[in-house]
């Protein structure tokens, strides 16, 4: 059940180095395709990264919390074109939701890398650096990177009361 | 598999006037709050609104694209607090993604009204319209609504063949 899923997802950082495997490569590519997007436009554009030359670039692209993907054997970068949608933000953050629950759902493990906003370590922004390792023409954006493998280890499920159930109002917003 | 929800799953606006039962309102609420988000700083809240009169207003947020909630048995109103994290926009949009598929697995419908860079009409926007609508603080910002309830029409899946592979590149940008 995927509400099972849900209640044992955690972020992967840790990953063995097994590749993962062509159908499952299939199945994610599907999945990320079949993303809804506003006013059916899709203004994304994937590139799945297994090159391990070019994700040791990716993984410095962002010093701050992208190192993990420099174990990752598998990378989606997630491109959006604000020319095409202005909400492009919001597109393509269900691409990369959906291919997380994907490939938690094929027994992988995974871990989003935040790049929209974010910067590099000469003070650049994270898309800038990427634009020149990946090839992207100026017209897209990057929102984010999501690494995907078979996790190393397991974490502990989060437990429903520590969920911050104050945050969820009925018919009106109710200050506490 | 999450594949076959996705294959099958498509935008629904219009509703059964059948209420959607408590344990099920439950279940998305908990899972709406184990929505992962940046750095875990959770800076979203929900407002789930059931009140028919309510669900009616808010149909009428923008002129466009927001009139089916006033049929919809529930509408999940994802609010986002920018001073809490800069990239809140993902957040909410993970939240929203969730709760769409889990009202797919327990056979509801929903579709995604996008608030955020939307006008109510000339002068207002329509956060601000909601914002008054259902006493939400300045401090937050909202950025959609989900509309769900039982499917009264049926829409088939897209067809593989209709799926955008184009937008699909191997390890460099234009290589496939
Ligand atoms: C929008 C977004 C951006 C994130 N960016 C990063 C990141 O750049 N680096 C990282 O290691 N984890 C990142 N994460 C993972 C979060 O830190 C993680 O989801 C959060 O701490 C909750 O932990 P959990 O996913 O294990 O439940 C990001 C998550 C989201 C939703
Ligand atoms: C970010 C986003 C915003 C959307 N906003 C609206 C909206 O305001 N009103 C609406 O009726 N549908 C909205 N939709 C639904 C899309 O129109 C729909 O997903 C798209 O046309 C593809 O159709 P499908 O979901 O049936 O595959 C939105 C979808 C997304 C992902």
């Amino acid at each position: 059940m995927f509400i099972d899923l849900l209640r044992k997802r955690r972020s992967i950082r840790n990953f063995d180095q097994r590749p993962v495997e062509p159908e499952k490569l299939d199945i994610l590519t599907e999945a990320l395709l079949r993303s809804p997007a506003s006013k059916g436009r899709y203004p994304w554009e994937f590139i799945l990264v297994t090159d391990p030359d070019i994700i040791s670039q990716l993984a410095v692209a962002k010093p701050k919390g992208g190192g993990f993907l420099e174990k990752a054997p598998l990378c989606v970068v997630i491109c959006g074109n604000p020319g095409i949608s202005d909400v492009w933000i919001e597109d393509c953050t269900v691409a990369a939701t959906i291919v997380q629950l994907a490939a938690e759902d094929l027994g992988l493990g995974s871990c989003w890398c935040q790049i929209r906003r974010r910067q590099h370590a000469s003070g650049v922004s994270s898309t800038a650096v990427l634009r020149q390792q990946l090839g992207l023409p100026d017209c897209l954006e990057v929102a984010c990177i999501i690494g995907i493998g078979y996790p190393l280890a397991t974490i502990a499920p989060r437990s429903r009361t520590s969920l911050p159930s104050r945050k969820v109002h009925k018919n009106v917003y109710q200050k506490s | 598999m999450l594949l076959s929800l996705l294959k099958k799953r498509r935008s629904i606006r219009k509703y059964q006037p059948r209420p959607i039962e408590k344990e099920k309102i439950d279940t998305l609420m908990e899972c709406v709050l184990r929505s992962p988000s940046s750095r875990n700083l959770n800076p979203w809240q929900y407002i789930f609104v059931t009140d028919p009169g309510l669900l009616a207003k808010l149909g009428k947020s923008k002129e466009h694209g927001s009139a089916f909630l006033k049929g919809a048995a529930l509408a999940v109103v994802i609010l986002g607090d920018p001073e809490r994290c800069d990239v809140w926009i993902e957040d909410c949009s993970i939240a929203a993604t969730i709760l769409q598929l889990v009202a797919e697995e327990m056979g509801l419908g929903s579709c995604w009204v996008q608030i955020r860079l939307r006008k109510h009409g000339n002068n207002l926007s329509a956060e601000e319209y909601i914002r008054d609508l259902l006493q939400i603080p300045d401090n937050l910002v909202v950025a959609s609504v989900i509309g769900m309830g039982y499917p009264d029409e049926t829409k088939s899946g897209h067809n593989q063949e209709t799926l955008q592979y184009d937008k699909i590149f191997l390890n460099f940008f234009g290589q496939r």
